[in-house]
Protein backbone atom coordinates (compact mmCIF):
# COMPACT_ATOMS: atom_id res chain seq x y z
CA UNK A 1 0.00 0.00 0.00
CA UNK A 2 2.75 2.80 0.84
CA UNK A 3 4.13 4.52 -2.17
CA UNK A 4 8.19 5.46 -2.33
CA UNK A 5 11.09 5.52 -4.65
CA UNK A 6 11.43 2.31 -6.00
CA UNK A 7 15.14 0.68 -4.76
CA UNK A 8 16.91 0.65 -7.90
CA UNK A 9 20.37 -1.15 -8.34
CA UNK A 10 21.67 -1.93 -11.86
CA UNK A 11 25.59 -1.83 -11.24
CA UNK A 12 25.13 -5.32 -9.93
CA UNK A 13 22.84 -6.84 -12.11
CA UNK A 14 25.80 -7.81 -14.96
CA UNK A 15 28.09 -10.32 -15.38
CA UNK A 16 31.85 -10.09 -16.26
CA UNK A 17 31.10 -11.38 -19.63
CA UNK A 18 27.95 -9.19 -20.27
CA UNK A 19 30.28 -6.21 -19.06
CA UNK A 20 32.99 -6.94 -21.22
CA UNK A 21 30.59 -7.60 -24.22
CA UNK A 22 28.86 -4.13 -23.57
CA UNK A 23 32.42 -1.97 -22.88
CA UNK A 24 33.73 -3.78 -26.50
CA UNK A 25 36.65 -5.71 -24.65
CA UNK A 26 37.97 -8.64 -26.34
CA UNK A 27 40.21 -11.05 -24.21
CA UNK A 28 43.03 -9.94 -26.50
CA UNK A 29 43.04 -6.51 -24.60
CA UNK A 30 43.32 -7.53 -21.00
CA UNK A 31 46.01 -9.80 -22.44
CA UNK A 32 47.72 -6.26 -23.80
CA UNK A 33 47.40 -4.70 -20.34
CA UNK A 34 48.70 -7.79 -18.51
CA UNK A 35 51.59 -7.43 -21.06
CA UNK A 36 52.38 -4.28 -20.00
CA UNK A 37 52.31 -5.06 -15.93
CA UNK A 38 55.91 -6.23 -15.52
CA UNK A 39 57.37 -2.65 -16.95
CA UNK A 40 54.35 -0.81 -15.58
CA UNK A 41 54.14 -1.97 -12.20
CA UNK A 42 57.41 -0.41 -10.88
CA UNK A 43 56.17 2.65 -12.60
CA UNK A 44 52.74 2.89 -10.37
CA UNK A 45 54.08 4.41 -7.40
CA UNK A 46 55.35 7.24 -9.90
CA UNK A 47 51.72 7.69 -11.03
CA UNK A 48 50.43 8.00 -7.83
CA UNK A 49 52.33 10.44 -6.87
CA UNK A 50 52.10 12.36 -10.09
CA UNK A 51 47.94 12.27 -9.03
CA UNK A 52 48.74 13.35 -5.46
CA UNK A 53 50.45 16.60 -7.36
CA UNK A 54 47.86 17.45 -9.81
CA UNK A 55 45.33 16.87 -7.00
CA UNK A 56 47.02 19.56 -5.02
CA UNK A 57 45.98 21.97 -7.82
CA UNK A 58 42.56 21.49 -6.53
CA UNK A 59 42.25 22.19 -3.28
CA UNK A 60 38.62 20.77 -3.60
CA UNK A 61 39.46 17.15 -3.59
CA UNK A 62 42.00 17.55 -1.23
CA UNK A 63 39.05 18.81 0.81
CA UNK A 64 38.26 14.60 1.38
CA UNK A 65 41.57 14.08 2.98
CA UNK A 66 40.34 14.21 6.64
CA UNK A 67 44.48 13.41 7.80
CA UNK A 68 47.05 12.51 6.62
CA UNK A 69 46.70 8.97 7.73
CA UNK A 70 43.39 9.03 5.71
CA UNK A 71 45.23 9.75 2.63
CA UNK A 72 48.30 7.18 3.24
CA UNK A 73 45.74 4.88 3.26
CA UNK A 74 43.73 5.86 0.42
CA UNK A 75 47.41 6.49 -1.44
CA UNK A 76 47.64 2.44 -0.54
CA UNK A 77 44.29 1.50 -1.74
CA UNK A 78 44.90 3.12 -5.10
CA UNK A 79 48.12 1.42 -5.17
CA UNK A 80 45.95 -2.28 -4.79
CA UNK A 81 43.64 -0.71 -7.38
CA UNK A 82 46.57 -0.13 -10.06
CA UNK A 83 48.00 -2.96 -9.29
CA UNK A 84 44.67 -5.11 -10.22
CA UNK A 85 43.67 -2.80 -12.97
CA UNK A 86 47.18 -3.94 -14.76
CA UNK A 87 46.64 -7.67 -13.70
CA UNK A 88 43.46 -7.49 -15.95
CA UNK A 89 41.15 -10.13 -14.56
CA UNK A 90 38.11 -9.16 -15.13
CA UNK A 91 35.65 -11.47 -13.26
CA UNK A 92 32.78 -11.37 -10.70
CA UNK A 93 35.44 -10.47 -7.62
CA UNK A 94 37.11 -7.43 -9.51
CA UNK A 95 33.29 -6.55 -10.13
CA UNK A 96 32.39 -6.46 -6.38
CA UNK A 97 35.72 -4.18 -5.94
CA UNK A 98 35.14 -1.56 -8.52
CA UNK A 99 31.30 -1.56 -7.05
CA UNK A 100 32.90 -1.46 -3.67
CA UNK A 101 34.54 1.83 -4.52
CA UNK A 102 31.83 3.57 -6.46
CA UNK A 103 29.62 2.93 -2.81
CA UNK A 104 32.62 4.37 -0.86
CA UNK A 105 32.59 7.75 -2.94
CA UNK A 106 29.04 8.08 -2.52
CA UNK A 107 29.55 7.75 1.37
CA UNK A 108 31.86 10.07 1.61
CA UNK A 109 29.94 12.18 -1.01
CA UNK A 110 32.88 12.54 -3.70
CA UNK A 111 31.56 14.52 -6.69
CA UNK A 112 31.25 12.07 -9.76
CA UNK A 113 33.05 15.05 -11.88
CA UNK A 114 36.02 14.67 -9.31
CA UNK A 115 36.24 11.16 -9.70
CA UNK A 116 35.99 11.29 -13.60
CA UNK A 117 38.70 13.94 -13.33
CA UNK A 118 41.14 11.44 -11.59
CA UNK A 119 40.99 8.67 -13.58
CA UNK A 120 41.37 10.82 -17.03
CA UNK A 121 44.57 12.13 -15.43
CA UNK A 122 46.04 8.75 -14.55
CA UNK A 123 44.64 7.57 -17.91
CA UNK A 124 47.21 10.49 -19.55
CA UNK A 125 49.75 8.53 -17.27
CA UNK A 126 49.19 5.10 -18.51
CA UNK A 127 49.00 6.31 -21.93
CA UNK A 128 52.43 7.98 -21.56
CA UNK A 129 53.78 4.52 -20.14
CA UNK A 130 51.97 2.60 -23.29
CA UNK A 131 53.86 5.19 -25.48
CA UNK A 132 57.86 3.96 -23.66
CA UNK A 133 56.66 0.78 -23.91
CA UNK A 134 55.98 0.56 -27.68
CA UNK A 135 59.06 2.51 -28.36
CA UNK A 136 61.06 -0.37 -26.81
CA UNK A 137 58.87 -3.04 -28.48
CA UNK A 138 59.49 -1.82 -31.87
CA UNK A 139 62.87 -3.86 -31.73
CA UNK A 140 60.44 -6.40 -30.85
CA UNK A 141 59.56 -9.59 -33.67
CA UNK A 142 55.71 -8.58 -33.19
CA UNK A 143 55.65 -5.76 -31.38
CA UNK A 144 52.74 -4.14 -29.84
CA UNK A 145 51.16 -0.59 -31.50
CA UNK A 146 49.96 1.88 -29.50
CA UNK A 147 46.39 2.30 -30.89
CA UNK A 148 46.04 -1.60 -29.64
CA UNK A 149 47.59 -0.34 -26.09
CA UNK A 150 45.48 2.65 -26.10
CA UNK A 151 42.49 0.55 -27.10
CA UNK A 152 42.97 -1.34 -24.40
CA UNK A 153 43.79 0.88 -21.87
CA UNK A 154 41.04 3.10 -22.95
CA UNK A 155 38.40 -0.06 -22.75
CA UNK A 156 39.04 -1.25 -19.35
CA UNK A 157 39.72 2.18 -17.49
CA UNK A 158 35.77 3.36 -18.72
CA UNK A 159 34.60 -0.27 -17.93
CA UNK A 160 35.94 0.82 -14.19
CA UNK A 161 34.57 4.09 -14.63
CA UNK A 162 31.49 2.55 -15.96
CA UNK A 163 30.69 0.18 -12.99
CA UNK A 164 32.18 3.01 -10.03
CA UNK A 165 29.76 5.66 -11.06
CA UNK A 166 26.90 3.30 -11.53
CA UNK A 167 27.43 2.01 -8.08
CA UNK A 168 27.65 5.24 -6.80
CA UNK A 169 24.22 6.29 -8.20
CA UNK A 170 22.85 2.81 -7.15
CA UNK A 171 24.16 3.82 -3.68
CA UNK A 172 22.49 7.61 -3.65
CA UNK A 173 19.59 5.83 -4.92
CA UNK A 174 19.03 3.92 -1.96
CA UNK A 175 19.80 6.37 0.43
CA UNK A 176 17.11 8.62 -0.98
CA UNK A 177 14.79 5.83 -0.49
CA UNK A 178 15.95 5.24 2.76
CA UNK A 179 15.52 9.02 3.30
CA UNK A 180 12.20 9.06 1.40
CA UNK A 181 11.12 6.08 3.94
CA UNK A 182 12.26 7.75 7.05
CA UNK A 183 10.70 11.38 5.55
CA UNK A 184 7.57 9.37 5.46
CA UNK A 185 6.96 7.44 8.57
CA UNK A 186 7.82 10.82 9.67
CA UNK A 187 5.47 12.66 7.86
CA UNK A 188 2.71 10.52 8.50
CA UNK A 189 2.75 8.96 12.59
CA UNK A 190 -0.24 7.41 12.92
CA UNK A 191 0.08 7.08 16.63
CA UNK A 192 -2.94 4.76 18.39
CA UNK A 193 -3.00 7.51 21.40
CA UNK A 194 -5.71 5.16 23.38
CA UNK A 195 -7.30 1.78 23.03
CA UNK A 196 -9.16 2.12 19.78
CA UNK A 197 -8.20 5.79 18.97
CA UNK A 198 -5.88 7.02 16.17
CA UNK A 199 -4.34 10.09 15.95
CA UNK A 200 -2.66 11.56 13.19
CA UNK A 201 -1.46 15.97 13.51
CA UNK A 202 -0.31 16.98 9.94
CA UNK A 203 2.13 19.91 10.26
CA UNK A 204 3.46 21.52 6.86
CA UNK A 205 2.44 21.34 3.09
CA UNK A 206 0.23 18.56 2.07
CA UNK A 207 0.91 17.77 -1.71
CA UNK A 208 -1.05 15.07 -3.46
CA UNK A 209 1.93 12.15 -2.59
CA UNK A 210 2.00 13.21 0.88
CA UNK A 211 -1.97 12.86 0.98
CA UNK A 212 -1.97 9.38 -0.75
CA UNK A 213 0.72 8.14 2.03
CA UNK A 214 -1.53 9.47 4.63
CA UNK A 215 -4.50 7.18 3.45
CA UNK A 216 -2.23 4.25 3.07
CA UNK A 217 -0.64 4.74 6.47
CA UNK A 218 -4.08 5.67 7.93
CA UNK A 219 -5.57 2.41 6.48
CA UNK A 220 -3.02 0.09 7.33
CA UNK A 221 -3.16 2.04 10.79
CA UNK A 222 -7.07 0.59 10.82
CA UNK A 223 -6.66 -2.79 9.51
CA UNK A 224 -3.58 -3.71 12.23
CA UNK A 225 -5.35 -1.69 15.66
CA UNK A 226 -8.93 -2.54 14.56
CA UNK A 227 -9.43 1.35 15.90
CA UNK A 228 -12.69 3.16 16.09
CA UNK A 229 -11.70 6.46 16.51
CA UNK A 230 -9.58 8.37 13.96
CA UNK A 231 -8.46 12.04 14.70
CA UNK A 232 -7.08 13.73 11.43
CA UNK A 233 -5.43 17.31 12.92
CA UNK A 234 -4.53 19.80 10.45
CA UNK A 235 -4.12 23.23 12.97
CA UNK A 236 -0.67 22.89 11.19
CA UNK A 237 -1.36 23.17 8.11
CA UNK A 238 -1.72 26.40 6.08
CA UNK A 239 -3.23 25.71 2.53
CA UNK A 240 -4.85 22.44 0.71
CA UNK A 241 -5.50 22.69 -3.27
CA UNK A 242 -8.67 21.00 -4.88
CA UNK A 243 -6.67 17.42 -5.09
CA UNK A 244 -5.72 17.63 -1.83
CA UNK A 245 -9.16 18.55 0.04
CA UNK A 246 -10.52 15.94 -1.81
CA UNK A 247 -8.22 13.65 -1.07
CA UNK A 248 -9.21 14.47 3.05
CA UNK A 249 -11.92 13.93 2.41
CA UNK A 250 -11.78 10.48 1.00
CA UNK A 251 -9.26 9.67 3.84
CA UNK A 252 -12.76 9.87 6.19
CA UNK A 253 -15.14 8.05 3.59
CA UNK A 254 -12.43 5.48 3.37
CA UNK A 255 -12.13 5.12 7.31
CA UNK A 256 -15.78 4.95 7.47
CA UNK A 257 -15.90 2.14 5.07
CA UNK A 258 -13.09 -0.08 7.43
CA UNK A 259 -15.83 0.39 10.28
CA UNK A 260 -13.54 3.42 12.10
CA UNK A 261 -15.20 6.80 12.24
CA UNK A 262 -13.10 9.38 11.34
CA UNK A 263 -13.11 13.30 13.11
CA UNK A 264 -10.99 16.01 11.07
CA UNK A 265 -9.65 19.07 13.48
CA UNK A 266 -8.17 22.17 13.32
CA UNK A 267 -9.75 23.13 10.02
CA UNK A 268 -8.32 26.79 9.41
CA UNK A 269 -10.64 29.26 8.03
CA UNK A 270 -8.91 29.46 4.83
CA UNK A 271 -8.94 25.76 4.28
CA UNK A 272 -12.70 25.71 5.32
CA UNK A 273 -13.29 28.49 2.48
CA UNK A 274 -11.48 26.35 -0.07
CA UNK A 275 -13.33 23.21 0.61
CA UNK A 276 -16.39 25.21 0.25
CA UNK A 277 -15.48 26.98 -2.91
CA UNK A 278 -14.72 23.67 -4.42
CA UNK A 279 -18.23 22.46 -3.61
CA UNK A 280 -16.99 19.60 -2.34
CA UNK A 281 -19.27 17.33 -0.24
CA UNK A 282 -18.91 17.40 3.79
CA UNK A 283 -22.11 16.26 4.84
CA UNK A 284 -20.56 13.26 6.32
CA UNK A 285 -17.71 14.64 7.36
CA UNK A 286 -17.10 15.06 11.28
CA UNK A 287 -14.93 18.06 12.23
CA UNK A 288 -14.14 19.76 15.71
CA UNK A 289 -12.30 23.46 15.87
CA UNK A 290 -9.63 22.20 18.02
CA UNK A 291 -7.79 18.47 18.41
CA UNK A 292 -8.84 18.48 22.55
CA UNK A 293 -12.24 18.52 21.20
CA UNK A 294 -11.72 15.70 18.74
CA UNK A 295 -10.34 13.97 21.58
CA UNK A 296 -13.00 14.46 24.12
CA UNK A 297 -16.02 13.22 21.39
CA UNK A 298 -13.38 9.72 20.36
CA UNK A 299 -13.31 9.22 24.39
CA UNK A 300 -16.96 10.16 24.74
CA UNK A 301 -17.75 7.47 22.09
CA UNK A 302 -15.60 4.42 23.28
CA UNK A 303 -17.50 5.03 26.89
CA UNK A 304 -14.26 6.92 28.02
CA UNK A 305 -15.04 9.54 30.59
CA UNK A 306 -11.87 11.90 31.41
CA UNK A 307 -11.89 12.58 34.88
CA UNK A 308 -9.46 14.82 37.16
CA UNK A 309 -7.42 13.17 39.73
CA UNK A 310 -6.29 14.73 43.50
CA UNK A 311 -3.10 15.42 41.96
CA UNK A 312 -4.41 17.41 39.21
CA UNK A 313 -6.78 19.87 41.72
CA UNK A 314 -5.54 22.99 42.25
CA UNK B 1 -13.48 -22.65 -14.82
CA UNK B 2 -15.54 -21.52 -12.13
CA UNK B 3 -17.64 -23.96 -10.26
CA UNK B 4 -21.54 -23.00 -10.44
CA UNK B 5 -22.65 -20.01 -8.95
CA UNK B 6 -25.41 -22.17 -6.64
CA UNK B 7 -22.97 -24.00 -5.11
CA UNK B 8 -20.80 -20.82 -4.03
CA UNK B 9 -23.64 -19.22 -2.96
CA UNK B 10 -24.55 -22.07 -0.69
CA UNK B 11 -21.50 -21.67 1.53
CA UNK B 12 -21.32 -18.07 1.58
CA UNK B 13 -24.53 -17.09 3.15
CA UNK B 14 -25.52 -18.17 6.44
CA UNK B 15 -27.65 -16.00 9.37
CA UNK B 16 -26.42 -15.10 12.70
CA UNK B 17 -29.89 -14.29 14.52
CA UNK B 18 -31.63 -11.75 12.61
CA UNK B 19 -28.92 -10.85 10.52
CA UNK B 20 -27.66 -12.34 6.96
CA UNK B 21 -24.51 -13.06 6.38
CA UNK B 22 -22.98 -12.58 2.91
CA UNK B 23 -19.55 -13.72 2.55
CA UNK B 24 -17.91 -12.89 -0.89
CA UNK B 25 -15.61 -15.10 -2.52
CA UNK B 26 -12.41 -12.71 -4.21
CA UNK B 27 -13.10 -13.98 -7.41
CA UNK B 28 -16.49 -13.13 -7.41
CA UNK B 29 -18.42 -11.73 -10.52
CA UNK B 30 -21.60 -10.59 -11.80
CA UNK B 31 -22.88 -14.10 -12.48
CA UNK B 32 -22.78 -14.56 -9.12
CA UNK B 33 -23.52 -11.48 -7.62
CA UNK B 34 -26.82 -12.32 -9.52
CA UNK B 35 -27.06 -15.28 -7.62
CA UNK B 36 -26.53 -14.17 -4.16
CA UNK B 37 -28.62 -11.60 -4.76
CA UNK B 38 -31.97 -14.04 -5.54
CA UNK B 39 -31.24 -16.01 -3.02
CA UNK B 40 -31.01 -12.70 -0.38
CA UNK B 41 -33.91 -11.07 -1.48
CA UNK B 42 -35.55 -14.51 -1.68
CA UNK B 43 -33.90 -14.78 1.81
CA UNK B 44 -35.21 -11.75 3.51
CA UNK B 45 -38.63 -11.49 2.16
CA UNK B 46 -39.77 -14.85 3.20
CA UNK B 47 -37.91 -14.99 6.47
CA UNK B 48 -40.09 -12.33 8.09
CA UNK B 49 -37.19 -12.49 11.13
CA UNK B 50 -34.44 -11.04 8.95
CA UNK B 51 -33.87 -7.35 9.10
CA UNK B 52 -30.45 -6.98 8.03
CA UNK B 53 -28.10 -8.43 5.93
CA UNK B 54 -24.06 -7.81 6.10
CA UNK B 55 -21.98 -8.39 3.42
CA UNK B 56 -18.53 -9.47 4.14
CA UNK B 57 -15.54 -8.50 2.43
CA UNK B 58 -12.84 -10.15 4.01
CA UNK B 59 -11.98 -12.36 1.31
CA UNK B 60 -12.03 -9.88 -0.95
CA UNK B 61 -8.41 -8.54 -1.94
CA UNK B 62 -8.63 -7.28 -5.92
CA UNK B 63 -11.74 -6.26 -7.23
CA UNK B 64 -12.75 -3.96 -10.95
CA UNK B 65 -15.16 -1.22 -11.53
CA UNK B 66 -17.86 -3.80 -12.81
CA UNK B 67 -17.70 -5.82 -10.34
CA UNK B 68 -17.98 -2.92 -7.84
CA UNK B 69 -21.19 -1.80 -9.87
CA UNK B 70 -22.54 -4.66 -9.69
CA UNK B 71 -22.18 -5.26 -5.88
CA UNK B 72 -23.43 -1.71 -5.78
CA UNK B 73 -26.99 -2.51 -7.64
CA UNK B 74 -27.13 -6.02 -5.11
CA UNK B 75 -27.01 -3.25 -1.90
CA UNK B 76 -29.00 -1.06 -3.50
CA UNK B 77 -32.12 -3.93 -3.93
CA UNK B 78 -31.68 -5.53 -0.97
CA UNK B 79 -32.07 -2.45 0.95
CA UNK B 80 -35.41 -1.73 -1.34
CA UNK B 81 -36.83 -4.94 0.41
CA UNK B 82 -36.30 -3.24 3.53
CA UNK B 83 -33.48 -4.70 5.06
CA UNK B 84 -30.77 -3.07 6.91
CA UNK B 85 -27.21 -3.20 5.10
CA UNK B 86 -23.77 -3.54 6.71
CA UNK B 87 -20.11 -4.33 5.31
CA UNK B 88 -17.36 -5.82 7.28
CA UNK B 89 -14.01 -6.56 7.21
CA UNK B 90 -13.05 -4.44 3.80
CA UNK B 91 -8.97 -4.54 3.68
CA UNK B 92 -7.58 -1.00 3.03
CA UNK B 93 -6.34 -1.14 -0.62
CA UNK B 94 -10.50 -2.16 -1.65
CA UNK B 95 -11.85 0.66 1.00
CA UNK B 96 -9.41 3.04 -0.47
CA UNK B 97 -10.45 1.58 -4.49
CA UNK B 98 -14.53 2.18 -3.63
CA UNK B 99 -13.76 5.65 -2.22
CA UNK B 100 -11.85 6.47 -5.14
CA UNK B 101 -14.10 5.22 -7.76
CA UNK B 102 -16.79 7.98 -6.33
CA UNK B 103 -19.38 5.30 -5.40
CA UNK B 104 -21.61 5.58 -2.75
CA UNK B 105 -22.16 2.29 -1.10
CA UNK B 106 -25.94 2.44 0.58
CA UNK B 107 -24.92 1.10 4.25
CA UNK B 108 -25.69 1.65 7.53
CA UNK B 109 -22.87 0.43 9.10
CA UNK B 110 -19.48 -0.51 8.64
CA UNK B 111 -17.05 -2.42 10.94
CA UNK B 112 -13.99 -4.39 11.10
CA UNK B 113 -15.76 -7.72 11.36
CA UNK B 114 -19.15 -9.46 11.65
CA UNK B 115 -19.93 -9.26 15.27
CA UNK B 116 -18.49 -6.08 15.22
CA UNK B 117 -21.20 -4.60 12.39
CA UNK B 118 -24.19 -6.72 14.15
CA UNK B 119 -23.44 -4.70 16.94
CA UNK B 120 -23.64 -1.37 14.25
CA UNK B 121 -26.60 -2.32 13.46
CA UNK B 122 -28.88 -3.45 15.93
Amino acid sequence: MTTSIPKVSVAGEHSAEELMRLYRIQPSHLEVIRGMRDQARPRINGVIEHFYQWMGEHPAMMAFFESEESMLHVRKMQTVYWERFLDANVDAEYLRDRRRIGEIHARIGLPVMFYIGAINMVYDELKGIARDLTKQETNKQSPIHLEEMDQSLAGLIHLDAGLICQSFVDKRDQLLHEQSQAVMAMSTPVTEIWDGILLLPIVGIIDSRRSEDIMNAVLDAIKHSKAKEFILDISGVGVVDTAVANYLISITKATALMGCRSTISGISPAISKTIIQLGIETDDVNTTSTMMDALGESFANRGLTIKRGSKGKK
Amino acid sequence: MNPPAASLTAGSLFSIRRTLIAKLPNNFDSQLLQAVSSEILQTVSTNKEINSVVFDLSNITTIDRFDLDALHDVMKAVKLVGARIGLCSIGPGIAALIVNSGIHLPHQAAGHDIQDTMDLLH
